[in-house]
């Protein structure tokens, strides 16, 4: 175990999984209230004192999801939507961020800045305009209306530059010498390296798309073109709401993304190994 | 600069202040469409918001009148933005501090190797991928008054006083705020693991190789190598916070809570200006505030970090 | 790793080229679309249309559900764009400023008769503009009543419903329970204290404005005016401060609501017809009645704000879209209407009387409506009411918290005021103040 000193103290090591333990379970807990919600009938969930497991387990929950609504139709279209955007944003911020950390040129911080600011800003703030763009566009609920706002992200520049710093000038000059392209820096040399934080980015973005409710709410005007997290307004009546129905819904829409997370999640955490650079 | 001749091109060697026609290529093959995307999608709309910030545009009323400054007046006097200001400002002074030490605190633990590593990262990870609508339901459901309420519940099993989370406006704002931190604490572990991730082992063998403890390992060779990912951390968390939105909104509908006016924040506020009342030229100010302010914060995140750029 | 790149780059490019035509939608000889912004009517309206469309197959409806709030923020921005749907449902003042900004289409002539024919005079009062034009069919009526746990009633020794609110104050008292530590276990009077927006205006004004007849705005002339910066208004407001913190039959820290009455710890509470089909599926136990509101010193009746549906100008088969809307409010529908959804026909006329049999308190709802006397508001037609009514709640939910209030006339006359001046103010805003 290369890096750290090895802990003798047992209580150390003792006292680290339970910090980590007990604050892990915190984060959980209400997570594992949707999981055991979502097999209750509706006549279990308001109840004078909390009541974790149910007493009748149900699947009546799962299994209204497909006639309440098209639910298959907007995993299929939360699923293009994320996917696309995620694969735009992880390139454009990898080649951002390259140019921003390792180029020289006028004008090169005025652009960074132009594309931090504009993190400042939510998307509520500007959606009327942009939905305006859109309608002059034609893209008026269709895929292309949904996806194009999200295929740029300031943030995963910023992020991408700032990990791009780390890496050792040596290399790239090393390529370049070689007489390599620039393309050929890019792809053999930056990518492989940024895989991490690119992983990372992506499955924020994921999650992002994932759930955004604002955007697709105003450029989808009819159901097929809905998206997950729009799906879940079906369980929200007026004056009560079923939670039964959005547990389960909760549940559905959590896989996809804990699946994303978990095919990324070994690209994040093993990290890059610096190889070759022992002078 | 140092420029050599390699194989007839010119090659820029130790990133020179001037471009080679291959690195030219990259730029606007790779970049500058995505900038110009940027421009069309996110900087003329904001500009068309601010510019509708010296107007009166209402959404009902097609005629507009120019306004040169009374917008702006009128928030001073506006006893809802100046709360909402108050509260958002609040926001940003707990919820940043909590995520980054917290976040540090469970990076740093996370990275020496602990058994169950994965499965740490991710139940920690987990709040951040709950779509927040089911998540401020739970919430609510735990800060019910009475013993509805889980927290509620817990307190009274324990004999200790019941508190109205939903019911004290001081309480329920940092009720709010906690559900915030909740939901954003697994990115920046993430975010600082994979900084961590990436600084050479060698530094670290360095040190140790040197003498020095576990915390002074952290303190004198990770931390200092951390501090761009920092940077983007405080950042990032400064901004959510100060545009904190989703979980203010869904916390104050329904009948269980009491606080609706007091825990209002700045976006909630443009909502409400915008979207409920129509008042777009009047929310758009708000929304110019707002930019201000987070541009304030950022620049001066920025010199206080003094990172310099490569 | 080059390769893995360009295969992801062909196969999100083949996507985006597919993508158009998938997108494409079939055009059907006439289409309508509905927007609905509540599931249990989005669910009606979708039966409805199948209805429909068995009578009429050259016709296709399609109906989308958005929520209350989402479906307005659309409607706000799809509508003066000209891409909304061709039914919106909405409430009547939500709509109404589209009205006035031109983007609704008027019933027309034979629509307009149909109207006066089959429903309520002041059901087609409160649709109809200034320029005597109305605007949105008067759909569906929220007529507010009392709900009360009859077993509570028995256990106190109660005999009958209150007529006056000086009784319920009275009866809530009795009804009141605490533990031994103080803790409130049973609510006597259940007020909505809170909760966001104009809900909670709403149901203050039902509870103790008309009572006490405080009104929310008065006319004068073609202008407005707070009309609740008075005695009446004063005394509303000392109402609810009482039963919170003198008699302390409510509290803020307790829960509310339908949930709440379906758990058996509220006893008496405003609310709906939805209550009904909410309690038969979450609460089948509890032995309840319906009471119309009571009177109070200054006035009897009660608030029935209503649902409105509206066409909008830019849609493309005006005819049809009327059409399916009088087949959606015929006696049939209407019957299905109010018992699957619960929500209630504004009609009159229909024969409810097999409904009855199984939801008997649902008569309650429809007798109040024709009850001499009693009489049922609406919300003003003008552009602001909405904001108006909002900027209330949040005023007095901020007053609901305060202790210091009670036998404090002097207190409570200043937050009357200050409330009062920001209604007088969002009328001058739009020019509609009466100096």
């Amino acid at each position: 175990m290369i890096g750290y000193p090895s802990a003798k103290r047992i209580w150390a090591r003792v006292g680290l999984h339970l910090f980590l333990g007990l604050s892990s379970f915190l984060m959980v807990a209400p997570f594992i209230w949707v999981f055991f919600t979502s097999f209750k009938r509706s006549n279990e969930i308001v109840t004078e004192t909390p009541q974790l497991l149910p007493a009748v387990w149900t699947l009546e929950n799962y299994l209204k999801l497909p006639k309440v609504a098209p639910f298959v139709r907007f995993f299929l279209n939360s699923i293009v939507v994320s996917g696309v955007s995620t694969f735009c944003i992880a390139l454009g911020s990898a080649a951002c961020g390259y140019v921003f950390a390792k180029y020289r040129f006028r004008g090169r911080d005025f652009l960074f800045f132009l594309v931090i600011s504009t993190i400042l800003i939510p998307l509520q703030t500007y959606i009327v305009p942009l939905y305006l763009l859109t309608w002059k566009l034609g893209w008026i609920n269709s895929y292309q209306g949904l996806i194009f706002p999200l295929i740029i992200m300031s943030s995963g520049i910023f992020f991408l530059r700032q990990n791009i710093m780390g890496i050792p000038d040596e290399l790239i000059d090393a390529a370049r010498v070689d007489g390599a392209s620039e393309w050929r820096v890019f792809l053999s040399i930056i990518l492989p390296l940024s895989l991490s934080p690119i992983a990372a980015i992506s499955i924020v973005n994921w999650v992002y798309t994932w759930s955004l409710f604002i955007w697709p709410l105003i450029v989808a005007n009819s159901t097929e073109m809905f998206t997950m997290e729009l799906g879940l307004m079906y369980f929200q009546r007026e004056y009560a709401v079923d939670y039964g129905g959005i547990m389960a819904a909760c549940m559905i829409t959590l896989l996809p993304v804990l699946v994303v997370f978990l095919a990324f999640r070994t690209r994040i955490i093993e990290g890059v190994a610096f190889t070759g650079m022992k002078h | 600069m140092n420029v050599a001749v390699v194989k007839g091109k010119r090659v820029a060697v130790g990133v020179g202040s001037r471009l080679t026609r291959s690195q030219i290529a990259f730029l606007w093959s790779m970049v500058m469409p995505v900038i110009v995307l940027f421009i069309i999608i996110r900087v003329i709309p904001v500009l068309v918001v601010l510019l509708m910030s010296f107007t009166n545009y209402n959404m009902n009323r097609p005629l507009v009148r120019f306004l040169p400054y009374q917008n702006f007046l009128r928030l001073f006097g506006d006893p809802n933005f100046m709360t909402a200001f108050v509260n958002s400002t609040e926001f940003v002074l707990v919820a940043v501090p909590v995520e980054i030490l917290l976040g540090l605190a469970f990076a740093i633990y996370l990275h020496r190797k602990v058994r169950f590593e994965s499965v740490y990262e991710t139940l920690y990870f987990l709040p951040y991928i709950v779509p927040m609508v089911p998540a401020a339901i739970i919430w609510k459901w735990i800060y019910a008054p009475g013993t509805y309420g889980l927290a509620n519940y817990l307190l009274d099993q324990m004999g200790l006083p019941r508190v109205g989370w939903m019911s004290t406006p001081q309480i329920s704002l940092l009720a709010v705020i906690g559900i915030h931190v909740w939901k954003q604490l697994g990115f920046f572990v993430i975010v600082f693991l994979v900084g961590l991730k990436n600084i050479p082992a060698s530094f670290r063998e360095a040190a140790v190789v040197d003498g020095a403890t576990l915390w002074q390992v952290t303190r004198n060779v990770d931390l200092p190598l951390l501090k761009p990912v920092i940077l983007f951390g405080v950042v990032m968390a400064t901004i959510w916070a100060w545009s904190a939105f989703t979980e203010v909104y869904i916390i104050s509908q329904g009948t269980d809570i009491s606080t609706g006016a007091e825990i209002q924040v700045m976006v909630t506020r443009i909502y409400a200006e915008g979207f409920l009342y129509f008042n777009m030229g009047y929310a758009s100010a708000i929304s110019f505030v707002l930019f201000i302010v987070s541009l304030m914060l950022v620049a001066v995140q920025f010199r206080l970090f003094r990172v310099e750029s490569a | 790793m080059r390769r893995t790149i360009i295969g992801v780059a062909v196969l999100v490019l083949a996507i985006g080229l597919l993508l158009p035509a998938v997108n494409r939608v079939d055009a059907a000889p006439v289409e309508i679309n509905i927007w609905s912004a509540f599931p249990e009517l989005h669910e009606q309206a979708t039966w409805i249309a199948g209805k429909y469309m068995e009578k009429y197959p050259n016709i296709k409806i399609k109906t989308t559900l958005f929520p209350q709030r989402a479906l307005e923020e659309k409607v706000a921005v799809a509508l003066p764009a000209g891409q909304a749907a061709d039914l919106i449902e909405l409430d009547k003042m939500a709509l109404y400023p589209y009205y006035a900004a031109g983007h609704l289409q008027p019933l027309p002539k034979n629509v307009v008769d149909w109207v006066k024919k089959n429903y309520p005079d002041y059901a087609v009062a409160s649709v109809t503009s200034e320029k005597g034009e109305i605007f949105t069919f008067p759909w569906l009526d929220s007529l507010k009543a009392m709900f009360y746990n009859k077993d509570h009633f028995k256990e106190a020794g109660i005999a009958k419903t209150p007529e006056t609110i000086d009784e319920m104050m009275e009866m809530a008292r009795k009804l009141t329970k605490r533990d031994e530590k103080g803790n409130l276990t049973r609510a006597g009077l259940d007020l909505r204290l809170s909760g966001g927006g104009f809900g909670t205006s709403q149901k203050y004004w039902t509870q103790v404005m008309i009572p006490y007849g405080a009104k929310v705005l008065e006319k004068v002339g073609t202008k407005w005016r707070a009309g609740y910066d008075n005695e009446a208004g004063r005394k509303a407001l000392q109402y609810y401060i009482d039963a919170v913190y003198k008699y302390k039959v409510d509290s803020l820290d307790f829960k509310s609501d339908a949930e709440a009455f379906g758990l058996g710890i509220t006893s008496m509470f405003q609310r709906e017809a939805w209550v009904v089909g909410y309690m038969a599926k979450n609460a089948p136990n509890i032995n309840y009645g319906v009471f119309v509101m009571p009177k109070g010193p200054g006035g009897w009746g009660t608030v029935g704000n209503t649902m409105g549906l509206s066409v909008p100008k830019s849609c493309k088969y005006k005819k049809e879209a009327f059409d399916f809307a009088m087949f959606m409010m015929n006696d049939d529908m209407s019957r299905a209407t109010f018992g699957d959804s619960g929500w209630q026909p504004f009609r009159k006329g229909v024969d409810y009387s097999q409904l009855y049999k199984t939801r008997p308190q649902l008569k309650t709802f429809i007798d109040a409506a024709q009850t001499k006397g009693h009489v049922v508001y609406d919300y003003e037609n003008i552009t602001p009411i909405f904001e108006i009514h909002s900027r209330m709640a949040d005023r007095l939910m901020a007053a609901f918290k305060r202790a210091d209030l009670v036998d404090n006339p002097a207190g409570i006359a200043k937050v009357i005021k200050d409330t009062a001046e920001e209604t007088n103010r969002i009328l001058e805003d739009h020019g509609l103040f009466a100096k």
